[in-house]
C-alpha cells in the first residue's frame, strides 16, 4: 500500500501556527524543542555522570538530579511530538524503520551527516538559547528581535550553503 | 483574559505537564503530517526545488503572530505575560549560524529530527543522538565564552521597538512581506499561486486580520488596568504599596539594592528640594524609563513621590498595567518625608539623604520595612501595552 500524500502546507502552517498561539495562551510560553532534548540531555548526564553534571552550571540549572530534569512539561511535549507523530505516520502508512536518503548516498554517510548535524545543532541551539522552533517559530511569531536575529542568521547561513547542500543531497 | 494562569490552579506542574503532551501530540501529528519529518523535503528547500516545509514555517509563524496581536487587539490575550527567550544579538548570530550549517548537512532541525523518530526515521534518531552530544559540548565549553553568551544584550526586545514603528504597522509590514515571499517560492517552483483557492483564502485572511489588528492598535494601559484591576486594586486599598519614608531611606543607602525615585511633583518643586537620585516625570520619562527596567540586569524597586495622592495612585495603576513590579508610592509625599526627619539634629545632615547614623536614632518598629525587590514573574516579558 502506498502512503498517503502530504497535507497542503498552507494549511499545515496554519495548523501549526494554530498549535503555537495555543500554547501561548495555554502556558504562556510557546513551542520549544530544543528544551525538551535540553532536559532528557541532562538526565541522561545525571544518570550517567554521577554528581559531575550538578558541577557544571548549565546542566545544574536544568536540573539536579535525573528526576528533577525529567519532571518538567518540555518532557511531556517531546514525548507528544513523538507520539504524534507516530501516530500521524501509521495512520499514513509512513511508520517504517528506515533512512531517508537521497539515491546516491550511502547509509553510512548518511547517518555520519546526521549526526554531525545533531552536534552543531545541539551546540547552535544552546548557544542561541532556542532552535527553530523556539527561536523562530514561538519567538519571532511575537515579533521579538533574538527570534528574528537567529532565525534569519540560520536561514541565511543555510541557503548560502546550497552549492554544498546540492552537492550532498543530489 | 489569555494566557491562562496555571500557577493559581489546584495542580500547576501536572496541568502543564498534560497541556504540553496534547500540545507536543499536536505539533507532532501536524509535522509528519506536513511531511517534515523527511529531511529531503528540507534539503530540497535549501536547493530551491520545493519550498514546501518554508511554506509551512513561515505560514505558521503568520498564524501565531495574526492570532497573538488580533487577541492582544481585542482585549483578550495579554501579550505582556508571554514568555519567549532574551534577545542577545552576537550569541543568537552564532547559535544561527551553526543550526544553519546543521541544518545544511543534516536536513532536520530538533523538531523535524523528533517527528522523524517517531516515525521511525533512522537519521532523524542520530540527528537526535548527535544533538545530545553537541549539547554536553556546549555545557562543558560554556565556562570559557560566558561572557560572551550572557553579553550583548538587545537594547530593543522586539522588532516594532527596534524600528520605532507601532505593532499594527509591523504586522501588516510582515503579513505583506510574508505574502511576497510566498508568491516568489511559488514562482520559483513554477506554479501559479493565484489561481489556488486555498492560497487566496489564507492570503485575503492574513490580509484582513492585520489591517485588523493595524486599526483597532493595542490596548493602552488605562485598558489593560481594567482588566488586571480585580488582582492589583487590593494592593493600593490595603495600602501595602505604600512605603514610609525610612524604608526608602534604609534601601538608598544600600548600593547593592536597585532603586529608581520617581519624582511626579511640578518641576519648580523638585528644583526647590528633591530626594537623592529621584528623576523628574517630564513627557518621555515614562518610555525611558520601561526602556530602562526592560534591559536591566538586577530588579529594581521604583518608588513615586507625589505630594498629591491621587496622582501617585494614577500613575502606579498606569505602570503596573504596564508590567512594572517592585513598584510603590512614598507614603504621604514630601511633607511626610519631612515630618519623619524633623526630629534630626546630626551636624552635617543631608535631608535628600539620611545617612546611616541619622537611621539609627530610630528604634527599630519604626521601620516597617514594606519595600521588598523581588524578581519579576514574567522573566522576559515582551510587549509592555504602551508599546
Amino acid at each position: 500500500m502506498t502512503a498517503r500524500p502530504h497535507l497542503n502546507p498552507y494549511v499545515a502552517g496554519v495548523l501549526l501556527g494554530g498549535l503555537v498561539f495555543l500554547a501561548f495562551a495555554l502556558t504562556q510560553n510557546g513551542i520549544c524543542t530544543f528544551s525538551s532534548v535540553r532536559h532528557f540531555d541532562v538526565a541522561l548526564l545525571q544518570a550517567l555522570g554521577g554528581r559531575h553534571p550538578n558541577h557544571v552550571g548549565y546542566f545544574a540549572m536544568t536540573g539536579t538530579s535525573v528526576l528533577s530534569a525529567l519532571n518538567h512539561p518540555a518532557i511531556s511535549m517531546g514525548l507528544g511530538l513523538l507520539g504524534g507523530a507516530m501516530l500521524v505516520a501509521w495512520r499514513h502508512r509512513r511508520l517504517k524503520l528506515e533512512v531517508l536518503r537521497p539515491d546516491a548516498m550511502t547509509v553510512r554517510t548518511r547517518l555520519l551527516l546526521a549526526a554531525l548535524g545533531g552536534a552543531l545543532v545541539g551546540f547552535g541551539a544552546a548557544m542561541a538559547r532556542g532552535c527553530l522552533a523556539g527561536q523562530f517559530l514561538s519567538g519571532a511569531s511575537l515579533l521579538s528581535l533574538g527570534g528574528w536575529i537567529v532565525a534569519l542568521s540560520l536561514m541565511g547561513t543555510a541557503f548560502l550553503m546550497a552549492r554544498v547542500v546540492r552537492r550532498i543531497w543530489n | 483574559m489569555l494566557p491562562l494562569e496555571s500557577a493559581a490552579l489546584k495542580h500547576p506542574l501536572l496541568v502543564n505537564h498534560l497541556l504540553a503532551l496534547g500540545l507536543g501530540l499536536g505539533f507532532g501529528a501536524v509535522l509528519e503530517w506536513a511531511g517534515l519529518g523527511d529531511a529531503r523535503r528540507q534539503a530540497a528547500a535549501l536547493d530551491r526545488r520545493d519550498f514546501s516545509s518554508l511554506k509551512v514555517l513561515l505560514t505558521a509563524v503568520l498564524t501565531t503572530c495574526l492570532l497573538a496581536f488580533l487577541g492582544s487587539s481585542l482585549g483578550w490575550l495579554d501579550l505582556s505575560r508571554l514568555h519567549v527567550a532574551p534577545s542577545h544579538v552576537w550569541p543568537g548570530v552564532l547559535g544561527g549560524m551553526l543550526m544553519g550549517l546543521g541544518l545544511a548537512f543534516s536536513g532536520h532541525c530538533l523538531s523535524t529530527a523528533l517527528a522523524a523518530a517517531g516515525s521511525l526515521k533512522l537519521d532523524g534518531l542520530v540527528f537526535l543522538l548527535g544533538s545530545l552530544v553537541g549539547l554536553w559540548l556546549f555545557g562543558e565549553s560554556l565556562w570559557s565564552f560566558k561572557g560572551f553568551w550572557n553579553g550583548s544584550v538587545a537594547q530593543h526586545s522586539s522588532l516594532p521597538s527596534a524600528f520605532g514603528w507601532s505593532v499594527g504597522f509591523t504586522v501588516v509590514a510582515f503579513t505583506l512581506a510574508g505574502l511576497a515571499l510566498f508568491l516568489l517560492m511559488e514562482r520559483q517552483e513554477g506554479t501559479k499561486p493565484l489561481a489556488s483557492r486555498t492560497f487566496l483564502w489564507i492570503g485575503s485572511m492574513a490580509v484582513a486580520a492585520s489591517l485588523m489588528v493595524w486599526i483597532k492598535g493595542q490596548p493602552t494601559p488605562e485598558q489593560t488596568w481594567k482588566h488586571i484591576r480585580a488582582e492589583n486594586q487590593p494592593l493600593l486599598d490595603n495600602r501595602s504599596v505604600f512605603i514610609n519614608a525610612l524604608d526608602w531611606a534604609k534601601v538608598n543607602l544600600d548600593p547593592k539594592l536597585g532603586l529608581i525615585t520617581v519624582d511626579l511633583r511640578p518641576a519648580p518643586a523638585f528644583e526647590a528640594f528633591h530626594l537623592d537620585g529621584a528623576r523628574l516625570w517630564v513627557p518621555g520619562a515614562e518610555k525611558k524609563l520601561l526602556a530602562e527596567l526592560e534591559n536591566a540586569a538586577d530588579p529594581s524597586a521604583v518608588v513615586l513621590v507625589a505630594d498629591d495622592e491621587a496622582l501617585a495612585v494614577q500613575v502606579w495603576q498606569r505602570l503596573r498595567a504596564q508590567k512594572v513590579s517592585n513598584l510603590y508610592i512614598l507614603e504621604g509625599g514630601m511633607a511626610a518625608w519631612k515630618q519623619q526627619f524633623s526630629s534630626i539634629h546630626l551636624d552635617h545632615f543631608d535631608l535628600a539623604k539620611p545617612s546611616a547614623e541619622a537611621l539609627a536614632t530610630f528604634p527599630p518598629e519604626a521601620f516597617t520595612q514594606r519595600l521588598k525587590i523581588e524578581p519579576s514573574r514574567a522573566a522576559s516579558p515582551l510587549y509592555c501595552t504602551a508599546h
